[in-house]
């Protein structure tokens, strides 16, 4: 086992550790009342945390392409990750792990801190934190495993007195009163700085469960954020073919009076000042593992004053039939609502389920809303079409005053296809207005 | 577009920007960003003999010694920080005023006070050093060394060097153990 001082660097490689099942084995123990939490983040070329979901931590054990997870305590080892540097998005470029201080302890205080890095067969290289190399560093970059030719290890050893806030604003993560640096003099021409990411929201949520709910309040006045912005999103299946990726986004939306709307691009876009209060920003085609694909759909807050009273909304993806075969289940489907900083994410889990088997189960339910003057309550949904079924997802009010969503709907398609649908059509009496 | 060398790699000078005549060496790395004590980076150059050593100690150029005895290599500046884009600290060398029993002028940089700080050159990102054509600006050759070191406190960048006649610039990128006056009594200066 090779120990690792602190700057010190390696190739993988040369420490005889493959990338498909790297483990990295994290121990760090701070005096009680004081604990440590321990997380991963997923960053690009230029160290910055540019996809919120790369940031593995208590709360969302893993990254959407569940090349990085996070395994918990085992044994003496308060937390192990194990990784698939081979499945990591290509922009993902650099894994940086890092310890933060709950309580009044700091980095000083350490009891007991080491890093290992390995494989599944043994240990390869050890990183020992001494406490006299640090004063009152809250949060702390333990390792860092990073692309450069190949994948690489560093000790880095090096943090923050201003706890999480310090380490995200390092990544990028709350950029907006930073001045943009001056241009450099250098000749050599620089790729332009990507767009910033958005303020990563530590309140985030994440629902897995049918029957969760997560409620979000609106906000009243100037700075109320001026969007509900619905996103699914959905990866590559990394089954070589890139023309089975496509899925679409479509929304349900239930009036106050118990009829239905229906939003899909690119024919029923929708509209976001007037009826229905809700538009789809377009059709998106190809995903890759890459890049997932990801369709939006932004809401009015004001939708249920505009319309009267509360409104359902079912959120769900459609394979199109000329896709061809693919179980949807295999895009893995999530959907996230971003309002203002708040961000809850409903990403059930389709593969646990037998229709991700059956790839003629066209229609996946991912979450449900219901939106009022006050707020947003939202939920996961795990509900899938029938079998060779191209109804849609239907929603009603109950007696109680809650939704119900069931997968009998008409069927609508698309473009050259829309004519198609009466006949699917001719039996169900159900119609989008 | 500057040529960029990777570890051990070199070029020709003369051949790249003919009628080259002055040029900037320059070195920059970032500060950190992280907390605890900063760094202060030291860039230093030599002029050697075909032996690899100086001539007297007078061919030692460093922060308190500015410019060789003929004025041929002039170091412009300490930056202490690493603030700041572009190079932090730069040497100028004149090709043709450069004596001809000078082999060639290597550049290194160390850490300040390093084993007290405990610091390394792993902790430190984006090093470059680069060969600017004076009369132009234009950048000719670059070498980023952020991968090639680790735990060192003391790295050669990169030397100019003669040969066949004509000036050439490597990307050395080799570590030293013990700072800066280990490395200067390595090349024959008096400490």
């Amino acid at each position: 086992m090779t120990p690792l001082a602190r700057g010190q660097k390696s190739t993988l490689s040369s420490l005889g550790v493959g990338i498909s099942g790297v483990k990295v084995q994290v121990t760090l123990r701070v005096p009680a009342p004081s604990t440590v939490d321990l997380s991963c983040f997923g960053l690009d070329a230029q160290g910055r945390l540019s996809d919120e979901r790369y940031f593995v931590f208590y709360n969302q054990p893993a990254s959407p392409c569940g090349s990085i997870q996070a395994k918990g305590t085992a044994g003496d080892v308060d937390q192990t990750f194990v990784l698939n540097l081979a499945g990591l998005p290509a922009g993902i470029k650099r894994l940086v792990f890092a310890a933060t201080i709950d309580g009044a302890a700091s980095m000083k205080d350490i009891s007991k801190g080491y890093v290992q890095v390995g494989d599944s067969g043994k240990t390869a290289a050890e990183f020992r934190l001494q406490p006299a190399d640090y004063a009152g560093e809250k949060a702390l970059m333990l390792i860092e495993l990073y692309w450069k030719d190949e994948w690489r290890l560093a000790a880095t050893g090096q943090g923050f007195n201003g706890g999480l806030a310090a380490l995200l604003k390092h990544f990028g993560g709350e950029v907006a009163e930073e001045k943009p640096k001056p241009a450099t003099a250098a000749p050599v021409s620089k790729p332009a700085p990507p767009p910033l990411p958005a303020k990563v929201s530590l309140s985030k949520i994440t629902l897995t469960k049918p029957g969760q709910t997560h409620r979000v309040s609106l906000e009243k006045g100037a700075g109320a954020p001026a969007k509900l912005i619905v996103k699914a999103s959905w990866t590559d299946n990394g089954d070589d073919s890139d023309s089975n990726d496509d899925l679409d986004l479509r929304v349900g939306m239930l009036l106050p009076d118990g009829r239905m709307k229906f939003i899909q691009a690119p024919d029923f876009a929708g509209s976001f000042d007037s009826m229905p209060f809700a538009r789809h920003l377009g059709d998106v085609t190809v995903a890759s593992l890459n890049a997932p694909a990801t369709e939006t759909v932004e809401v009015n807050p004001a939708i249920a004053q505009r319309m009267g009273g509360r409104v359902g909304m079912v959120f769900s993806v459609y394979s199109a039939v000329s896709n061809g075969a693919v179980s949807v289940a295999s895009l893995r489907p999530i959907m996230k609502m971003e309002y203002g900083n708040q961000v809850v994410e409903c990403a059930f889990d389709f593969m646990k389920i037998a229709a991700s088997k059956d790839d003629t189960v066209y229609s996946y339910v991912i979450g449900l809303a219901v939106i009022d003057a006050e707020g947003i309550t939202l939920e996961p949904s795990g509900l899938t079409s029938h079998p060779g079924s191209e109804n849609t997802p239907w929603l009603q009010w109950t007696a109680e005053g809650g939704l119900k969503a069931t997968m009998d709907g008409p069927a609508v398609f698309k473009g050259s296809l829309a004519s198609k649908a009466a006949s699917f059509n001719k039996n169900n009496p159900r119609r989008y207005i | 577009m500057a040529i960029s060398l990777s570890k051990g790699g070199n070029v020709s000078l003369s051949k790249t920007a003919p009628g080259l005549t002055n040029i900037l060496i320059g070195l920059g790395w970032d500060a950190r960003s992280t907390d605890g004590a900063g760094f202060d980076l030291d860039a230093s150059a030599f002029l050697l003999t075909s032996e690899g050593k100086v001539r007297s100690d007078a061919d030692f150029i460093f922060f308190n010694q500015k410019e060789s005895a003929d004025g041929s290599v002039k170091h412009l500046g300490d930056n202490t920080t690493g603030a700041g884009d572009g190079d932090d600290e730069v040497v100028k060398v004149n090709l043709a005023g450069v004596p001809a029993d000078v082999d060639k002028v290597s550049v290194s940089v160390t850490i300040h006070d390093a084993e007290a700080r405990k610091q390394n050159f792993g902790m430190v990102s984006q090093a470059f050093v680069r060969v600017v054509n004076e009369a132009d600006g234009a950048e000719i050759v670059r070498y980023d060394l952020s991968e090639d070191f680790s735990v060192e406190t003391a790295l050669v960048f990169g030397e100019v060097y003669r040969h066949s006649g004509e000036w050439k610039f490597r990307a050395v990128g080799q570590g030293f153990q013990g700072g800066l006056g280990a490395m200067a009594k390595n090349y024959g200066v008096n400490i």
